[in-house]
This record gives structure tokens, C-alpha cells and sequence, in this order.
């Protein structure tokens, strides 16, 4: 935040104040050319260059979004009385693109006190009758629209805001150097890998065999023996800062929009991402526990208008999720608001808000693949195309944990190279979204040989004991071969073996973030005050004590006269002396109906399909006998649902009647599985002709206690291709001594979805 | 051609001893269209120009005398000269000299000659201190080294010259030698000469707190009536002659022989020379002036 000098303070709190504006335009060769307004007469050394010749600045209007973030780029005409300078300047000095800053200072004045106000590149100079006004536009106008290329890898997207703005050409004094250093921001710690690669890079951790052996893979170079060898065989693929020949192949830079990408990283983070009062683009995170930096009463206070009540009510946030052809959606709501203003005859009230962050959900793969159909041991399935895709972004409480001596951000940079034993990225809440369910990740280390344990959570991120769905435990060290499922072989691309897993990590907390704060709506205000209030920038808190309105409510709910409001705009007009403030609630208040979010459906939660599109829901209600070392049919006996596909009890298979591709997960159950065996899961296709095929095998579970224990196994397809007529079965392998499948609809299941 | 002066008539000398008003609207710097204008140590106008990146010498007749808008030279030096070769020959009796710094000078001087060296001819006709100077300088009796008001005419060559123990770089506004429009009579209706405007916008808070937000204060403003003679409108047909028909800025000096004071003037918006006959000779006309920046009366 801008801290203005004692000088041009007392000015501005003064009864007569007279301010004048100071224009200094940095040409392309750092000639300061300076300007002014007012007619003060200038005789000390300090002002004596100031050219004074400003005839008007256009008001400056800047805005950020509440919700989404997104602050608009702003822009000022800088009028000038033609007398010739703007003119000389430009016989030898092109003026387009050079730097400009406009400061305030008080009459009598001295350079030394003068005060921003705004900051930016010369767009344009257009001269009318004998006056000449320089078009300005901010620094986020600037790069508007405006391309980085270059791969967002693994970096503190506040480095990414920085380098952006760098690339475009806007100079180092608009750029917040110190908010945007990514030590300062503890807040930030949950990390991922990137959000680009090339697919051929992801063959660097491509799938192995059983003996170890890297198949099916274009990156010769990596002998991934193990699956933590292969992790660390992307992670130097990806090793930011690395040496190039870490790289498997040649990448290709993508072009990112930078002031779209600036706008996401502003939503990621959930804070402000906007030039300040001298013209530096910085950061600030919304933090409604802040202290507010000014209350304003009936004497700072020229005009009040409460402008609305219910603007922007959010209860609930869908954050669309897309994987080629799937297309999910994380929900997260507040189901006490919902009942609170359900429409009269409705259960519930939904105010939802689409939140696209497609920045942060992508998709990555967290399963194995058969790869070859000649390998005569069987194929093998390993963890493959590890990616937590997406940009960081998390707000923790802890702040960073990788080692104990880190305390910087370069220290606790992730996924450089490191030894894989000490590959530990971990002890972070992290949000997976797999085939509908969120999955919680108690904790995240990727040593080898070690389980990553994906828990069913509530809204809050507790864990629950009873659960609504399937708790899942990845092996995400050592080889994972699984034996054969089938009795014919296909070759198929690894990639279409795996189950789509999404990062909603940040998804989650932005969710969190503007339903707790939007539940009940976002009363606004719309204030005039003098310039006194001229230092508070875009996204401060002040307070507003005021009669009416504020004594007793603001939005009907609290009685307090001091809430918080966030500063969401800004339009200061230096002809008029007031600044007019747009003003959103940002107390985190706590009324009757939103004390606690204490829910997160799923969308969708394991219903049938909204869109009509054939899928079914079976299950096995009954125990089923399996016997050891062989592959068992699964024999559903119960149906969820079935739309457009019915299952027979006859056959244990489901018959498809629209060639297309099916996306298909499954999950048994081994009751008793002895100590040391492994169970798995497999996905048969079987065509018309009856011939079956294995198309996914699932991953090996085993059972490493020393005794007996119940075991699950799962199996996931993102997109089988079938056509019209062929069959779809399940079958469970048990490598231990005969036992049961478990009868629990919520343990041993298939669930099938058409895709088109 | 040789420069030569001559003495006011009688007319305007006693106009002049009355502290009638003056108006000055030529420029012989502008209207002399200069051929050379270089900031010299040597004082001709034929050597190298070491005006400043960014503050030529066009700025001492562009007819801006705000702030900033000032040319000096490139380096520090005791003597400095702004030089001036014109290609018409000129006629004025009247300076107005706006510095920027000028008050640092030990000696501020105007000379004339005939030739580019400055070697033929040669006069000094105003030295003043830089403190008398300050930051602008009427002088409406060019006499130095004599004692009547004299008017110069066809001068080709003029300079200003700076000198001080210190070197520095001495910085002009604007160097405004002209011929003036001695008023031979007193407007009738001067209102006030003390007339002067601000531009303030008030501000009245919800609990009655009231504030002014001063975006300006102005300088003075004219409206003169007069009931004339032919002979009493002469001057003012001259100055709306010199002033291109009010389109240009002029200085209005009051008090001219007393205590000059120099406003640099401009026609308000859709000026007008509008001589009303009342008969027997005599016609009303009355001229409205403004103040532009730089405003006297915020000059220390």
C-alpha cells in the first residue's frame, strides 16, 4: 500500500487543498521529461524543470471483480497545452511506449513529498487544437492481450505475474517487485508440476514391464526400473532451471495471453492483482481478517449509497472439469444458505456461480496400462503420467514444508532434481476429484515403496467414517506389475488405460473462499469522500460508520457498525476533488444460517447421468465365493440404475447398443485377502463374436500385513471403444486361498457411463 | 543596414509620464523570423548553437513564459550569450524578460549591433543585476547610457548576455522585445485593477464539513471601456494590428512608468475590435484581457 508523505498528507486533510500534478514521461534513452499543472510559481531548484503545461488528467477509474478477481486494466488522457514540448521531445525521441508516472504534490511544493497516482506507457498522442493529449494505459492494459511464451512450470505464479509483465516491456517501476516475491508469500504452498508438456515428454515416464523394462516409450534415455524411478524421470523432464539435456525431447513453448493469465492467477490466489496509486502492479491477497486502514464517518463522507443487498449471492460453486471427452464438475456449496432462502414450494434455493479455472483442474493419470501385447508374462501397469497439472496456489495454514532449514520459496521449489529418496513434496491437504468423488490426500510423499491414502473427506477437509464412497489407496513406490486379465491381448495406447484424476486443490479453497464470503449475497456501497482517503488502494479494507444504513444492518443480518469493506473501485477526479468508491461486504460474517460449511456434494454423486446418455450403476449385494488364482467373473446382483444398458443376470455382462466410448470403473472387495497376496481387478471386453479381450487390469492391491485382511481393488477406464453389441465384464483375480467378494453395494461395484 | 533610436514623440512620453497603460503585442524575435539563435561563449551569432538536449532556443520567443518551458545551455560557464540574427530588421522600445534563474546573474544585459560578431556597432542598452531581474523583468525605458525613451529600429542583431562569477547555465523563458501601444488615455471603466479569478470547487461532507478543492487560482482579469478620439483609438487599432487581430498573446503593463507591472494577456474566446461611432468623432470600444500563466501576482 502506498504511503504518502506527511506533506502532501496534511495537504490533502487540509481545508483549501490545493494539489498539482506532476507528469514524468521517461523517454526510450531514460531522458526524464517533466510536467506539471497549477500555476504555482516555480523558483527552487527542485521544480524548476517541471514544464507547466498540464491542462487537465481525465479521471482514474480502476475496478477489480470481487468474485472472479479480474482487474480492469485502466487508462488516462493527459492533456497538454501545444506549446511546443511534447513536440521537441519527439523530433528526436519516439514517445510511444515511454513510461509515465503522475504524482501529486501540494502547492509550494517539493518534488521529494510528491505522492503517486497512477503509472503507465504512453498508448497514444494526439494533438487538437492547440492542446495535445497523451492517451495512457496502465500496466495491465498494456499487456493486455499481449502473448508470453514460455512454459508455466512449476514456478510461484506471483514469479509468473513479474516475468509476464517483464516480457511485455513494462518497466521495473510499475512492477511491485515486493509483493510479487514469492518468499513474502507464505500463503501460498500447494505445489504441482506444470501445466504444459509435450505428450512426448509424458512418454518419459512411460509404463514398464514386469521385468522393469521401459516399453512402449519414445524416451530411450530413461530406464525408469521402478515407478519412483519414472517420477523422477519427469520431474527432471521438468526440472525448472535445469539443464536442457534433462529434457526428453524438444518442447515446444505455448503462448499464454498475458492479461488473461494474469487474471487467472489473480482468482487462483484469490486477491488483487492490480497497479496501486503509483502505477506498480502488485499483490494482495483477500484476507478478511485484516485490519482495515480507515474508518470513515459523516465527516470524511461526502455522499452514501447502499447500492445493493443481494448482489452477487453465491451459494454454490461448479468448477467445470474437462477431460477429453469426459466432462465433470466439482461442486461445492453451502446447503444451510440453500435451505435458508429456499424459494417457497423448493427444498432449497440454489444461487450457483460457474467458476472456470482451467488453469488449476486440469487432469492428470494416476493408473497403470497394459502396453504390449507380445510381453508373454502379462502386461504390466504401473503409475503412470503422474501430472498435478494446474498452477500452485493453495492457501494453507502451515506456510512452506519441504525441509526444515527452508524458508524460501527457491528452497522449497519442488520437483527440481533432488534424489528420489527425498523426493517428498508432502504433508499438504491436496483435493483429487476421480469419476466423481473428491478424494483427500492425508498426505503426500513420494518416496518409493510408499502408499498414497485418498480419503473420503466433508467440506471442511475432515475425514469421515462413514463414508459415501470408496476410500482408494495408490501405491506409488515400487513396481506394481499386476498379472494378465484376460485371454486375448490388445495393444493399446497406455494413456486410454488410465482413470482421469483432477487437482481441486485451489478449486476448492476459491470455492470456499467466495461461498463463504457470498452465501448471503455482497451488499454494496458506493461512497464519495475527498482526496484525503486518496492513499487506500484497490482490495484495503476500511470500515464505514455511518447513520441509517450502518447502525442498524447492512444486509439485514448484522447489527454491527463496523463491518469490513473491501475497496472494489476506484474513481478519482482530480477536476472535482472526490474520489468515488465502489465498496463490497467483506466481513466474514456469521449470521443465523452460514456459521459452517458443512457439506460438499459431489456432482455427480453417483446418480444417473443428468444428460440422458446411457450409463448403469451395479452392484454386488450378496458375498461372492472367488477363488484363488484365477480370474472371477463378478456376479452383480443389484442394480442402482440402469439408462439405455441393462444388465444380465445371466451372462454377468452388459450388452451396449451405440458404438462409442464408454468410460468404466469397477471395484471389488476381498474379504480376508491372506497376509501377503494381492488381489485385482479387470475390465473384459468381449466382442460380438464372444472373443474376450482384456482392457484394463487394474492396479495390484496387496496385502502387506501379516495377516488376513480385507482388500480393495479398482479398476478405471476413462474410454473404451465399443461397438454396438459387444459386452462389457468385470472379473477379480485373488492370489491368495479361496474367500468371498465382499456383498456390500458400496464396496463392490461397476459403474458405466456412454461418452458419445 | 545600421540600427538607429530615436526619442518617443511628445504624445507618448507624456502618456508614458502619466502611467497610462501600455500594451504590447509585438515580438521582434518572432516577427524578425531569426535566422540564427545559438547559446554562445563568445557572444556571435555564427558559432556553434550549445543550447541544452531538450531546451532549444525557440522557447525564449515561442510565447510561453510558463514554467519548465525555458532553453539554456549545455554546460556551465561565467558569460553565456543567447544570440539572435533576425531577417528583418526590427523596431521596439519595450523588454519583458522571463528567467528561470536569472536572479543568480551578477549582470543581465541586452546588446545590439550590426553585425553577427557583434563587433560593429555594438550597444548596450538595458544592464540590470540579476537580482533586479528575479524572474521577470519590464523595462519600459530603454535607455541605458542616456536619458530619454528611446525606440530602436532596424536592429538585425540583438543577444542577451549572462554573466556571473559562479558558472552556471543561465535559463530564459521567453526574451520579448517589442514596440509598444502606449495608451494615450485612461480607460473609463477599468473596474477594477485588481480583478482576479480562482477555480475552486467546494465540497460539503454528510456531517456539514466544508472544504475548497483549489484547482487554480488565476490571475487578472481586464475589461477596459473607452470613449475615444482617432487619436486616442490609434493605439489600440496598433496593438489589435500587432496582436494578429487578438489571436496572439500580448503583455498588458500597467503603471508603466511608476511601477511596471507586465501581464501576459490573451483575448478571451471569440476576441472582437469592435469601435462603436457615437458621432462627433468619437466611438466607444471596450477590449477584455486575461491572464494566462505565468500569473504576476504569484510571482514572489
Amino acid at each position: 500500500m502506498l504511503t504518502i508523505t506527511g506533506n502532501i498528507a496534511k495537504a490533502l486533510a487540509s481545508q483549501s487543498p490545493q494539489i498539482i500534478p506532476l507528469v514524468e514521461i521517461t523517454d526510450q534513452d531514460a531522458n526524464v521529461h517533466l510536467f506539471m499543472g497549477g500555476a504555482e510559481h516555480i523558483a527552487t531548484a527542485d521544480n524548476r524543470d517541471y514544464i507547466q503545461n498540464i491542462a487537465s488528467i481525465t479521471p482514474v477509474a480502476v475496478e477489480i471483480d470481487p468474485i472472479t478477481r479480474k482487474a480492469q486494466g485502466s487508462t488516462i488522457t493527459i492533456t497538454m497545452v501545444d506549446d511546443g514540448a511534447i513536440r521537441q521531445i519527439m523530433e528526436t525521441q519516439p514517445l510511444k511506449n515511454a513510461t509515465v508516472v503522475v504524482k501529486l504534490t501540494c502547492g509550494r511544493f517539493v518534488t521529494s513529498s510528491a505522492a503517486g497516482y497512477w503509472g503507465g506507457l504512453v498508448a497514444d498522442i494526439v494533438p487538437r487544437g492547440g492542446l495535445i493529449d497523451i492517451v495512457c494505459l496502465d500496466a495491465l492494459a498494456v499487456v493486455f492481450d499481449y502473448y508470453y511464451y514460455g512454459l508455466l512450470m512449476n514456478r510461484h505464479p506471483l514469479e509468473y505475474v513479474s516475468d509476464m509483465l517483464a516480457a511485455r516491456g513494462v518497466p521495473a517501476a510499475l512492477i511491485d517487485s515486493t509483493s510479487l516475491e514469492p518468499d513474502t508469500d507464505t500463503a501460498v504452498s500447494h505445489f504441482v508440476v506444470n501445466t504444459h508438456w509435450t505428450p512426448t515428454a509424458r512418454n518419459a515416464i512411460g509404463a514398464v514391464d514386469v521385468a522393469g523394462t521401459v516399453v512402449g516409450t519414445e524416451d530411450a534415455s530413461s530406464p525408469a526400473a521402478t515407478v519412483a524411478a519414472a517420477i523422477i524421470a519427469m520431474t527432471e523432464a521438468l526440472d525448472y532451471g535445469g539443464a536442457v539435456d534433462d529434457e526428453p525431447n524438444s518442447q515446444t513453448a505455448p503462448a499464454w495471453n498475458i492479461g488473461k493469465t494474469i487474471a487467472e492467477i489473480a482468482k487462483m490466489l484469490y486477491g488483487t492483482i492490480a497497479p496501486d496509486t503509483a502505477g506498480a502492479v502488485g499483490f494482495k491477497r483477500f484476507d478478511p481478517t485484516a485490519t482495515v486502514v480507515a474508518t470513515w464517518t459523516a465527516d470524511d463522507i461526502v455522499s452514501l449509497e447502499q447500492t445493493s443487498i443481494y448482489d452477487d449471492m453465491i451459494n454454490e460453486v461448479r468448477v467445470p472439469l474437462t477431460s477429453g471427452r469426459v466432462q465433470e464438475t466439482y461442486v461445492y456449496r453451502d446447503t444451510a444458505s440453500q435451505a435458508q432462502h429456499n424459494i417457497p414450494g423448493a427444498a432449497t434455493y440454489a444461487a450457483p456461480y460457474v467458476l472456470d479455472l482451467p488453469m488449476a483442474c486440469q487432469e492428470f493419470w494416476l493408473a497403470g496400462a497394459k502396453v504390449s501385447a507380445a510381453e508373454t508374462s502379462g502386461p504390466a501397469f504401473v503409475l503412470s503420467h503422474l501430472r498435478l497439472s494446474g498452477m500452485c496456489g493453495t492457501r494453507v495454514v502451515d506456510a512452506f514444508r519441504h525441509a526444515a532449514a527452508a524458508t524460501t520459496w527457491d528452497a522449497v521449489k519442488p520437483f527440481t532434481r533432488v534424489p528420489a529418496a527425498s523426493l517428498t513434496v508432502g504433508l499438504r491437504d491436496l483435493y483429487l476429484k476421480m469419476d466423481g468423488e473428491v478424494l483427500k490426500a492425508s498426505s503426500l510423499t513420494f518416496p518409493v515403496d510408499t502408499y498414497w491414502d485418498l480419503l473420503d473427506v466433508d467440506g471442511n477437509g475432515e475425514v469421515l467414517t462413514t463414508h459415501t464412497f470408496h476410500p482408494t489407496r495408490l501405491a506409488l513406490g515400487g513396481t506394481v506389475t499386476r498379472a494378465v486379465g484376460g485371454a486375448a491381448e490388445e495393444h493399446t495406447p497406455y494413456r486410454d488405460h488410465a482413470s482421469p484424476f483432477y487437482d481441486v486443490t485451489v478449486a476448492r479453497h476459491v470455492a470456499a473462499a467466495i461461498v463463504a464470503r457470498a452465501a448471503n449475497g455482497i451488499p454494496r456501497l458506493t461512497i464519495e469522500t475527498t482526496f484525503a482517503q486518496y492513499a487506500i488502494e484497490l482490495g484495503d479494507l476500511v470500515a464505514v460508520a455511518d447513520s441509517v444504513p450502518m447502525m442498524w444492518s447492512v444486509d439485514g443480518l448484522t447489527s454491527a457498525n463496523l463491518v469490513k469493506w473491501e475497496a472494489v473501485s476506484k474513481e478519482a477526479d482530480l477536476l472535482r476533488g472526490i474520489i468515488r468508491w465502489g465498496l463490497a461486504f467483506a466481513s466474514i460474517h456469521a449470521p443465523p444460517w452460514s456459521a459452517t460449511v458443512a457439506d460438499v456434494p459431489i456432482d455427480p454423486a453417483y446418480a444417473p447421468d443428468s444428460t440422458g446418455a446411457p450409463n448403469i450403476s451395479v452392484s454386488l449385494a450378496a458375498p461372492q465365493a472367488i477363488g484363488s488364482k484365477i480370474w472371477t467373473v463378478v456376479a452383480y446382483d443389484s442394480t442402482e440404475w440402469e439408462v439405455e444398458l441393462a444388465y444380465d443376470l445371466a451372462t454377468n455382462t452388459i450388452t451396449v447398443g451405440r458404438t462409442g466410448a464408454y468410460m468404466v470403473s469397477a471395484q471389488v472387495l476381498v474379504l480376508g485377502l491372506a497376509a501377503g497376496a494381492y488381489c485385482q481387478a479387470g475390465i473384459s471386453k468381449i466382442l460380438v463374436d464372444t472373443t474376450v479381450v482384456a482392457v484394463a487390469n487394474g492396479a495390484r492391491e496387496y496385502n502387506d500385513s501379516t495377516a488376513a485382511r480385507d482388500t480393495t481393488c479398482a479398476v478405471q477406464h476413462p474410454g473404451i471403444y465399443m461397438l454396438a453389441g459387444q459386452k462389457i465384464q468385470i472379473t477379480a483375480w485373488n492370489d491368495g486361498a479361496a474367500t468371498t467378494i465382499s456383498g456390500d453395494p458400496l464396496s463392490t461395484w461397476l459403474i458405466i457411463r456412454y461418452l458419445g | 543596414m545600421a540600427w538607429s533610436s530615436a526619442a518617443l514623440d511628445a504624445a507618448e512620453s507624456a502618456a508614458f509620464a502619466a502611467d497610462y497603460p501600455i500594451l504590447l503585442a509585438s515580438h521582434v524575435l518572432r516577427d524578425g523570423i531569426p535566422t540564427a539563435y545559438p547559446w554562445t561563449q563568445t557572444g556571435a551569432t555564427g558559432d556553434t548553437n550549445h543550447a541544452a538536449a531538450f531546451a532549444p532556443t525557440k522557447r525564449a520567443w515561442d510565447g510561453f513564459a510558463h514554467a519548465g518551458l525555458h532553453t539554456y545551455p549545455d554546460n556551465n560557464a561565467a558569460t553565456w550569450f543567447l544570440c539572435f540574427a533576425l531577417t528583418t530588421p526590427q523596431e521596439f522600445d519595450t523588454l519583458v524578460l522571463h528567467g528561470s534563474n536569472l536572479d543568480l546573474a551578477d549582470v543581465v544585459q541586452i546588446d545590439i549591433a550590426d553585425n553577427a560578431e557583434f563587433t560593429t556597432n555594438m550597444r548596450v542598452i538595458w544592464q540590470a543585476t540579476g537580482a533586479a531581474t528575479g524572474a521577470r523583468a519590464v523595462v519600459t525605458n530603454l535607455k541605458y547610457g542616456g536619458t530619454e525613451l528611446l525606440r530602436y529600429s532596424g536592429v538585425s542583431f540583438l543577444r542577451l548576455e549572462v554573466d556571473r562569477t559562479i558558472a552556471f547555465a543561465p535559463r530564459v523563458r521567453e526574451l520579448w522585445l517589442g514596440r509598444r501601444r502606449q495608451l494615450v488615455c485612461l480607460p473609463e471603466r477599468p473596474l477594477s485593477d485588481r480583478r482576479e479569478e480562482t477555480v475552486a470547487a467546494p465540497i460539503t461532507s454528510k456531517s456539514g464539513v466544508r472544504t475548497n478543492w483549489v484547482t487554480e487560482r488565476r490571475g487578472a482579469a481586464r475589461l477596459y471601456a473607452f470613449t475615444t478620439t482617432a487619436v486616442q483609438l490609434a493605439p489600440l487599432t496598433g496593438w489589435w494590428s500587432d496582436s494578429l487581430r487578438g489571436t496572439r498573446p500580448f503583455y498588458l503593463i500597467e503603471n508603466p512608468e511608476s511601477k511596471p507591472h507586465a501581464y501576459l494577456m490573451r483575448c478571451p474566446q471569440g476576441p472582437s475590435f469592435y469601435p462603436v461611432n457615437i458621432g462627433n468623432g468619437v466611438c466607444e470600444i471596450t477590449v477584455e484581457m486575461r491572464e494566462q500563466n505565468p500569473f504576476l501576482v504569484m510571482e514572489p
